[in-house]
């Protein structure tokens, strides 16, 4: 199939959308999004009064609960160029991963907001603060045009669908071990920070530790990141997605949990997800890749990333993953579950609730 | 004076452990008692085996404020103890309070944990891993003592000892200058190993004058630093718990969170009246783990290890209200 034909269909595909009634929220693709600009010129204004919130709303920022005008509702100042976003018009549910300033400085904003009767009574916010992230997004431009064209209506998988197969490049990397069903296309990629992490050369698997400051880092001067992959010189960066998956070098991402998945568009082929990576460090630091032999890599001490990860999805093999990780204390949760679930490495669609 | 405290020191001890015959909710356990159990905990971690301490089935366990597994976090990467260490050891509530450097994965790092007993087991275990090599290594070099005895006539009560210390907090937190700020002429303090007071100007360096100054200082004494109204960047000191209180050596350990909260906070008066703006231009959490040595009503020294975390963060024993709260508990 030519680009050409792709975009024709897209483009049906689009029409097709603004001509169904009206779903359970009747809120469509661009009433979703503009819920999003809303979100974003309420935050530069400093003032929770410019988003139409429920008295009740619950708003988390980077994990924690706050009260709407704390955090950073008093330091954005600005819109960026990179928007990606997941409509989950069905669920009432629409998903942002994209750059915003904050002080004048190049941040991530990943955002979840469920709508309700034109009204939003959750608001999960996730703001990357790390400057040479956020401008290799910038940089970029604008996400993928992948992610905006529909998924011809026969090849379209079913919300259940889409969540299991993005469950399984969780499953595949927790303790990954290369001898797991890895979903993946031929043409696989995956973006973390806005930096390309498969395919790439120039690109250190394990730096994204480094660039965080190490072990307690948060950019603030600390101890070095170990060196990545030590005992071999492998680096998986040069690899494609399943390549990466078949040599069990992830196994050092011990937990992946609280997987929580916040809005699925089965008409585009995406799914949104709030995840956390847990590096026990330690004993599990060495073990042996897929060819037998055996390494000692990851961090060295317990390390947690909190993720927004999003995946394009086709024909029930993932062809794309885009991820924002800011390091977070070992083992915490997401303000949105129970201990249990939040420890669980249980897929939860939270899309229902 | 030094031998003297010494002497006063021992015979504390003596009345120490003849208090803690008396009824406490540790039982019969006192300052030795409670020292051991915190000697059995980090013996454990470093032997990576829970089941080397005594724990209750019940246990609750939280590492920078998120709850884990016994055997989890600090239990899979610690390679051993350092040579700096300090109790606040509370036979009154039995809880047993430690900081001290330690070594994990081969790197020095500052720990800090609070044990609650209950007989006999340890049925709380609240750490602190402050990874930082420069910091333990500070904490080593300077070495500083806190079992020094208060004369029994001095002894301060348990409320007026979290009192003072707290003020520490009310007096920092939107810091402008004209607070009552219980310092003594003497004051010092260490953070994250390196001192933050009456630090000495280098060769050819001026000190840095309150009056004109458009930032706190290291430079200057506790006292100064309060009364400059610069710290007003610390817009909330938060879920403040005092969890463990020595009257006989005029200790208080204290878990908090500061939050910066940025923004139009950055922009505020000093007392005399100038505009300044100052603090963190992103929001900015500190979990801080803070240690009080408290005489006569004013403090004397204060040590504090502190972490950058997800801002507005709490320490996983607080309800969310209690968390956000700048109540002292």
């Amino acid at each position: 199939m030519t680009p050409k034909r792709i975009l024709t269909i897209a483009g049906m595909g689009a029409l097709l959308a603004a001509a169904l009634p009206a779903q359970s929220n009747s809120c469509g693709r661009a009433c979703l999004e503009g819920y999003v600009d809303q979100f974003m010129d309420a935050v530069i204004a400093h003032d929770p009064a410019k988003l139409p919130m429920t008295r009740n709303v619950k708003y988390t920022e980077n994990g924690q609960r706050l009260d709407p005008g704390d955090g950073f509702w008093r330091t954005a100042s600005a819109k960026g160029a990179y928007r990606l976003f997941v409509d989950d018009s069905e669920d009432g549910q629409v998903a942002f991963m994209g750059t915003m300033k904050e002080a004048g400085i190049p941040v991530i904003l990943a955002l979840h907001m469920r709508i309700v009767n034109r009204q939003i009574p959750e608001v999960e916010a996730f703001v990357l603060r790390n400057q040479q992230a956020a401008e290799n997004l910038e940089k970029r431009g604008h996400p993928n045009p992948l992610f905006t064209e529909a998924i011809p209506a026969s090849e379209r998988m079913s919300h259940a669908d889409l969540i299991k197969t993005a469950n399984m490049y969780f499953s595949g990397l927790q303790l990954n071990d290369g001898k797991g069903d890895y979903p993946f296309t031929a043409d696989c990629n995956r973006l973390e920070n806005g930096v390309q992490t498969t395919n790439n050369p120039d690109f250190v698997t394990g730096s994204l530790f480094a660039s965080q400051g190490g072990p307690g880092g948060r950019g603030r001067g600390r101890q070095a990141a170990p060196p990545p992959n030590q005992g071999t010189q492998f680096n998986p960066a040069r690899l494609g997605c399943l390549a990466q998956f078949k040599s069990g070098y992830f196994h050092f991402v011990t937990r992946i949990r609280d997987r929580r998945f916040v809005a699925v568009d089965p008409e585009r082929g995406l799914v949104f997800s709030f995840i956390f990576f847990d590096h026990a460090a330690g004993k599990y630091r060495t073990f042996k890749l897929a060819d037998g032999r055996t390494i000692s890599a990851g961090p060295t001490t317990p390390w947690t990333w909190e993720i927004a990860e999003m995946f394009r999805i086709e024909k029930g093999k993932i062809r794309r993953v885009e991820a924002v990780l800011d390091h977070v204390p070992y083992g915490m949760l997401s303000g949105w579950s129970d201990w249990e679930d939040g420890m669980s490495s249980r897929a939860r669609d939270v899309t229902k609730q | 004076m030094r031998i003297q405290l010494f002497t006063i020191a021992g015979s504390g001890i003596l009345l120490a452990g003849a208090a803690a015959g008396q009824a406490s909710k540790s039982g019969t356990c006192g300052r030795a008692c409670l020292e051991g159990f915190a000697d059995r905990y980090l013996d454990a971690v470093i032997a990576h085996d829970p089941a080397k301490a005594p724990f209750a089935k019940s246990v609750k366990f939280t590492e920078n404020g998120q709850r884990l597994n016994l055997g989890d976090g600090l239990w899979n990467t610690i390679t051993g103890k350092g040579t700096y260490h300090v109790f606040v050891t509370d036979p009154t509530v039995g809880e047993v309070c430690y900081m001290g450097s330690i070594e994990e994965a081969g790197t020095p790092a500052m720990f800090a944990m609070r044990l609650k007993i209950r007989d006999r087991k340890i049925t709380e275990a609240e750490t602190f891993v402050q990874r930082s090599a420069n910091s333990a290594r500070g904490f080593e070099k300077i070495g500083w003592k806190w079992t020094e005895t208060i004369p029994p006539a001095e002894r301060m009560s348990r409320e007026d000892l979290i009192k003072t210390a707290n003020m520490y907090f009310s007096g920092m937190q939107k810091n402008d200058g004209k607070g009552n700020y219980p310092f003594a002429d003497d004051c010092n303090r260490i953070e994250n190993g390196g001192f933050t007071t009456n630090v000495a100007p280098r060769p050819g360096q001026t000190r840095a004058d309150p009056k004109t100054a458009k930032m706190y200082s290291a430079q200057w004494s506790c006292m100064e630093q309060f009364k400059s109204g610069l710290l007003h960047f610390v817009t909330l000191i938060h879920d403040r718990r005092f969890v463990a209180v020595d009257p006989e050596r005029g200790l208080v350990f204290a878990f908090g969170f500061f939050d910066h909260s940025a923004g139009d906070t950055r922009n505020f008066e000093t007392p005399d009246g100038r505009k300044i703006t100052a603090g963190p231009i992103q929001p900015w959490t500190w979990e801080i783990v803070e240690l009080f040595k408290i005489e006569g009503g004013k403090i004397h020294q204060i040590e504090a290890i502190m972490e950058h975390v997800p801002y507005g963060m709490n320490s996983g024993w607080s309800d969310w209200e209690d968390g956000r709260s700048d109540r002292a508990r």
